[in-house]
């Protein structure tokens, strides 16, 4: 039975701009992430998935909604507790050089957040920096040097030891691999899940990188516009998505094969301001489904197949499930 | 047919006190009229640095030492300053992957393509005007005539690049240089952008040469591919027949990076680990999984696979044909 490790209920996040409005970038999500699991959290930019992760580690606080991380309250934590929480959750981001600091050698930029969080003697820290410098793949050369003498791949290396340098149990990964090019994209995705293998780690993986996502995540949610739209086990996610928004996100990607047909499931239009939100569902602008229904409500998330949950009026009729979710069989 | 653009052995590099960074180590590239071509390869391959040599925009510490960038039958490299701007955005436009920074803050959209367009044609602010609602419109902006009076900050990422699109195609210019057009785009507005350009460039009969770190992209908007690594173009063919049989062990790492995310959930890349760069050799060497001795000795040349192929590997038959794991 999986341990459920992390809890985000109801949660919202709106920013005050100016008097009266508000960039209202979350509104309302709920998830969890089992112990050892990747839940991808996918959209593009303005759709709240950055927003999430800096919730769940409280670097801004949440409007409203509930963060559970292994059964303690994290939105209700003193300065203390959180001081307690930050060994156990850890992020790694998307900009490599930038997220290091470029005036510290390595060593001490992976000794940070140790020095933070236990009272290891100097000798143990350094064999600590040296293990996990191992582990990114990183030889114990690289210690005393500055992060501009590597590439951004290997930066981005010493940002996932620095990561896991204070034994987390939650991986906070933004945008990992967008900074970087399609080859080191692949090594790197690779590392995080051989590391998930041997630390039992789990992560949660925001990407607006489809394809990325793919490889190394074991369930997916697609946010658009501070709501998630559709979730569900990622192999059968990316066969059959159910909701348009999915169905575009998905025929977007163009796989590396001419001879491939393109799917003509678009979207039209550009995403519109997280200030002024749509009435009724946020894509019904840009939805080829879309009917009167979608502009008077937001719908409710509805599970069309198993552990599927679906947020759209007209997904079971498009996709041809009438009835009994298991049974199922969409057209193309 | 003769090619609308031929470059032969460009080489160009970087000038530094230290010493000198070769950059474009001898590049050749043929553009036919009407075709799209797309330029591959990573980051520091010199992409980029190959489109600005085309418009003759380099300047120091850049430095070209040789070859020549054939355009319409006429020589750019050799061509003075006065003569390239009456090619430059007319024959030959520049489309850069931040169009946020292509466009001037200060001033209204409108204003700036009018001003591209009485640059190169005798006609009035307010005739010039009236093109640009025009242009906006033929690009999909919506309500033309009143965001002909945007700035660029009162528009998106996407409508920016539709803006930036339509002054590069304000002349139908014969060769449209696009340099990661969709780079910083969401992908749903990525694909809406290159449909665009694809169109526009068929509606016009220009060619287009797309440069891009997509595979995807140029698998489904060109008709030729080029790779280009460590400044060189070290394949080049026909999409159908580059995807289905790349030749240089370097265009087959990154055709399997782009598809691993597809075929298998992980362990498509065995990573390779790099030798010490030979001095004399193919540039590609240490990373090569199927280098031989030769490959350390003698750079191999862009030399055919078969009918419109070539690759500069000395192995290029046996890694088209599959023979050899590359």
């Amino acid at each position: 039975m999986a341990e459920r490790l992390l809890e985000v209920t109801n949660l919202v996040k709106h920013f005050p701009v100016g008097r009266r409005r508000s960039v209202k970038a979350i509104n309302d999500v709920s998830f969890h992430i089992d112990r050892g699991e990747t839940l991808a959290l996918v959209g593009e930019s303005g759709s709240g998935k950055t927003t999430v992760g800096r919730c769940i580690l409280r670097l801004i606080e949440p409007t409203q909604g509930r963060i559970t991380f292994d059964g303690a309250q994290v939105d209700a934590m003193s300065a203390d507790q959180l001081r307690a929480l930050r060994p156990r959750v850890q992020m790694v981001f998307q900009e490599p050089y930038d997220s290091l600091n470029p005036r510290m050698r390595i060593r001490r930029i992976v000794e940070e957040p140790i020095l933070l969080g236990s009272d290891m003697s100097p000798a143990q820290r350094h064999d600590r920096v040296a293990e996990v410098l191992e582990m990114v793949r990183l030889g114990a050369d690289s210690m005393d040097k500055y992060p501009h003498q590597f590439s951004a791949g290997e930066q981005q290396r010493i940002g996932i030891a620095r990561a896991i340098a204070t034994q987390p149990e939650l991986v906070v990964l933004d945008e990992p691999t967008s900074a970087l090019d399609v080859s080191v994209r692949a090594e790197i995705l690779d590392l995080l899940t051989d590391l998930q293998e041997d630390l039992a780690l789990s992560y949660l993986l925001i990407s607006h990188d489809l394809t990325a996502v793919r490889r190394v995540c074991h369930r997916v949610a697609i946010m658009y516009l501070g709501k998630i739209v559709e979730r569900g086990d990622s192999d059968a996610l990316f066969e059959q998505p159910l909701h348009p928004y999915s169905r575009a996100l998905l025929s977007s990607v163009l796989y590396p094969d001419p001879s491939e047909q393109l799917s003509r499931f678009l979207l039209s239009g550009e995403i519109p301001s997280p200030i002024d939100l749509p009435p009724g569902c946020h894509l019904h602008g840009r939805c080829p489904w879309a009917v009167d229904a979608c502009n008077d409500a937001y719908p409710d998330a509805e599970e069309l197949l198993p552990g599927r949950q679906v947020a759209c009026f007209r997904a079971r009729e498009k996709n041809d499930l009438n009835g009994d979710a298991a049974a199922g069989s969409p057209s193309a | 047919m003769k090619p609308l653009l031929a470059v032969e052995d460009v080489r160009v590099s970087f000038e530094k006190e230290s010493g000198s960074v070769a950059v474009l180590n001898g590049v050749d590239l043929s553009v036919r009229p009407g075709e799209s071509i797309g330029i591959v390869g990573e980051s520091g391959a010199g992409k980029t640095v190959l489109v600005r040599t085309i418009l003759n925009l380099l300047q120091e510490p850049w430095k070209v030492h040789q070859g020549s960038i054939r355009f319409d039958g006429e020589d750019l490299l050799a061509k003075q300053e006065e003569e390239l701007r009456e090619i430059r955005g007319v024959k030959i436009a520049l489309n850069s992957p931040e169009p946020r920074k292509q466009l001037n803050p200060l001033v209204r959209v409108g204003e700036q393509l009018a001003h591209g367009i009485r640059a190169h044609r005798k006609i009035t602010r307010k005739e010039a005007l009236e093109l640009a609602v025009e242009a906006l419109e033929a690009v999909g902006i919506p309500d033309p005539h009143l965001r002909v009076r945007a700035y660029p900050h009162e528009l998106s990422g996407g409508m920016c690049q539709r803006v930036v699109i339509a002054m590069a195609l304000s002349h139908s210019p014969k060769l449209l240089l696009a340099d990661e057009p969709t780079a910083g785009l969401d992908v749903t507005i990525a694909r809406q952008i290159l449909d665009l350009m694809a169109e526009l460039v068929h509606e016009f009969g220009s060619s287009l040469m797309l440069v891009s770190r997509d595979m995807g992209v140029v698998a489904h908007y060109c008709q030729r591919v080029a790779v280009m690594y460590a400044g060189q173009i070290v394949e080049v063919g026909e999409t159908e027949v580059f995807y289905g049989a790349a030749a240089h062990p370097y265009s087959r790492h990154l055709l399997r990076a782009a598809r691993a995310a597809r075929d298998e959930r992980r362990g498509a890349m065995a990573s390779v680990e790099a030798r010490a760069a030979a001095v004399q050799g193919c540039a590609y060497m240490p990373r090569c999984p199927v280098a031989v001795a030769a490959c350390e000795q003698s750079i191999p040349a862009l030399e055919p696979v078969d009918d419109g192929h070539a690759a500069r590997c000395f192995r290029r038959g046996e890694v088209a044909r599959g023979e050899v794991q590359a």
